[in-house]
């Protein structure tokens, strides 16, 4: 499929419709459809980066990466109605080939260029803010058929059939991804003494 | 809910915090979609897809693999000639050092420059726009030039300074904990000790702070009658400081790598050259610490040998070094180095804030109550107005319960809330008090 370049005069208007409307609206190549798509979903699609990849990916070109292969591709939405999973799909996909391609730069001795340091959070304390990089380097550890499905469950929080879709897995499988995933987390979690306390840490309304 | 899912929730939370900042400096969203719908975005390449794209990234990578091994940064975001000067290419990471009276700067050919007078920084990274400058002692004039994407983020001992176009100078005296934010132009976000949750310096404000005393002061420029020179340098009337700085600030012992000697006072010397990096174990590893390095500050001690360290090393390093041990869970490395502090410097403020974490850890690691009431008591002894009072004295309440020295605890309830009667034990000690034991 051709990308047209676009013509610095145009104007954009607001797409009205809902996600069927644009799913079409996408795949005929009609004008504005893409900014659209873009306006509608980008702090979604960001959302999905950070929490499969952590804080310190460049974001900015993870998510154009995610929304070039999503207007070069959107011939294969198959169904409009779910086009926000179709979106966490590719979007799931983009990070799988950046931990592939990253993966396969670590003898460099510089951090990749994907990688930027994490903006320093006022009033954070470095504790919870070394915490969290413990999380993403024991994700860096786990094979990617867990990692995604549990980041997208345990850390966004997403619905299960969610998840499945984002994933293109059945229900089932993700369910069974998600157990061993949390179990190997579990485990790997055993050697950073930080994540202890948090996985320790009491649960509102639990009895002592 | 289970603990897994709490988790979770905590970790999200963070993210949605990180995210919230970054999006007060930079727009995310509104950069990728100029990128993706420009004349000149990637979009104009027609048939070519992401993927085969994505090779070519790849295979322009490797071919610049043996600039890598040089040690020269040449990533795809910084050939856009931000770095050069004079034709010679900056290395990012390299320690700039100035004597004192000497001035070196670092200009970017967006016209932002960075201006060290007397001390030492480094940018510890670039990507595009988007700068992080650690000055580790002197001051520095920082003249940012603003775009829809400049984001530079400006560490200063524990301050941080977020900018997006303004010029300012910001000093740091380690050895008296002193700071100051001078800002000449445009308005920046601040954060650090006494301002956790940040405050906005406006042009023509100087923000600064004594740390030791829990002192800090906001004052206006314009009453002084500070100005910028027509050159475009920054400078106060009369080249000179206010009498707050005089009185807080130790020259700064630093080495110029200028084999020619020291210019004259005032002169700007601009980087005609490379400028090498010295020896990576000499003041690096508080800036290492803030660049995420832990581990790395923890492995060179243990190549130097923790007692050459504990003996040998100023005090900042080996503050650094319980921080990164403390982090990287080494405790017992983190607990012998505050207590090397308190041996070697004794009396100074770092001994004291090494007896509060002492306390800290003693009672959060270990829970030795009793270990931890004593360490406790001894920086409020040492420090009773310090910058951890409040927390030390909340923490004291806690370790006292929990010995079941009920008198004790109420004691330290009662301390507690005659200073800091909103502080967050607040409740705790008023439980304390009326509970009878």
């Amino acid at each position: 499929m051709t990308i047209v370049g676009q013509h610095k005069n145009r104007v954009s208007v607001p797409f009205i419709g809902d996600d069927e409307a644009l799913a079409r609206a996408l795949q005929s190549n009609q004008p504005g459809a893409r900014e659209a798509l873009y306006d509608r979903y980008a702090t979604h699609v960001r959302r999905v980066l950070v929490r499969t990849l952590g804080t310190t990916v460049d974001i900015q070109d993870r998510l154009h990466d995610v929304f070039l292969e999503v207007f070069n591709s959107s011939s294969g939405i198959r169904d409009g109605a779910k086009l926000k999973g179709w979106l966490s799909r590719v979007t799931v996909f983009t990070a799988i080939a950046h931990i592939r391609r990253r993966s396969k730069r670590r003898w460099l001795v510089y951090s990749a260029p994907e990688e930027v340091p994490e903006m320093a959070v006022p009033a954070m304390d470095n504790e919870k803010r070394q915490a969290v990089r413990d999380v993403y380097a024991i994700l860096e550890k786990m094979p990617i058929k867990e990692r995604m499905p549990f980041a997208l469950r345990v850390i966004d929080g997403m619905s299960l059939q969610d998840v499945a879709d984002a994933c293109d897995i059945s229900l089932a499988t993700v369910k069974r991804r998600i157990s061993k995933g949390r179990l190997r987390f579990e485990t790997l979690a055993g050697k950073y003494p930080l994540l202890q306390d948090m996985l320790r840490a009491d649960v509102p309304g639990r009895q002592q | 809910m289970n603990r897994i899912t709490v988790f979770g929730g905590a970790v999200r939370d963070y993210q949605d915090t990180i995210l919230k900042e970054r999006d007060r400096y930079t727009d995310d969203i509104s950069m990728v979609r100029t990128r993706l719908f420009s004349d000149e975005s990637i979009s104009s390449l027609g048939n070519a897809s992401p993927r085969r794209w994505s090779r070519l990234g790849i295979g322009a990578l490797a071919s610049g693999v043996a600039m890598v091994v040089l040690g020269w940064l040449v990533w795809p975001g910084a050939t856009d000639g931000m770095n050069k000067h004079s034709g010679t290419h900056f290395r990012i990471d390299n320690w700039v050092q100035a004597a004192a009276g000497e001035t070196r700067e670092i200009a970017f050919d967006d016209g932002s420059v960075v201006r060290l007078e007397g001390g030492s920084g480094r940018i510890v990274s670039q990507q595009k726009r988007r700068v992080r400058y650690v000055l580790e002692r002197g001051t520095a004039t920082v003249q940012v030039v603003h775009h829809s994407d400049t984001q530079w983020v400006v560490s200063v001992g524990p301050y941080q300074v977020n900018v997006v176009g303004t010029v300012f100078e910001v000093t740091w005296r380690p050895e008296s904990q002193y700071f100051r934010l001078v800002l000449w132009e445009g308005a920046v976000d601040l954060y650090g000790p006494m301002i956790e949750a940040g405050r906005k310096i406006n042009s023509a404000e100087r923000f600064e702070a004594w740390i030791t005393d829990g002192r800090v002061s906001i004052s206006s420029l314009e009453k002084e009658g500070t100005r910028k020179d027509s050159d475009g340098s920054v400078s106060v009337d009369g080249g000179d400081r206010t009498a707050n700085d005089k009185a807080a600030a130790r020259p700064p012992v630093v080495e110029s790598d200028d084999p020619g000697g020291r210019t004259g006072r005032g002169d700007s010397v601009v980087v005609k050259k490379t400028v090498t990096a010295p020896d990576d174990h000499v003041l690096s590893w508080s800036a290492m610490n803030k660049n995420g390095q832990f581990q790395e500050v923890v492995s060179q001690a243990e190549a130097e040998g923790f007692a050459h360290v504990w003996t040998a090393r100023p005090v900042e390093d080996i503050l650094a070094l319980a921080d990164a041990a403390r982090l990287v869970q080494r405790l017992p490395v983190s607990m012998e180095a505050y207590q090397w502090i308190r041996k070697r410097f004794g009396g100074t403020v770092y001994a004291s804030n090494a007896a509060f974490e002492l306390g800290r850890m003693t009672l959060d690691r270990h829970r030795d109550y009793e270990g931890a009431a004593s360490w406790l008591e001894l920086y409020l002894n040492e420090r009773p107005t310090g910058p951890f009072a409040r927390e030390a004295l909340g923490r004291l309440m806690e370790s006292r319960q929990q010995m079941g020295d009920g008198a004790g605890a109420a004691a330290a309830a009662h301390r507690y809330l005659e200073s800091f009667p909103d502080g967050p034990h607040g409740e705790l000690a008023r439980t304390l008090i009326f509970v009878k034991h």
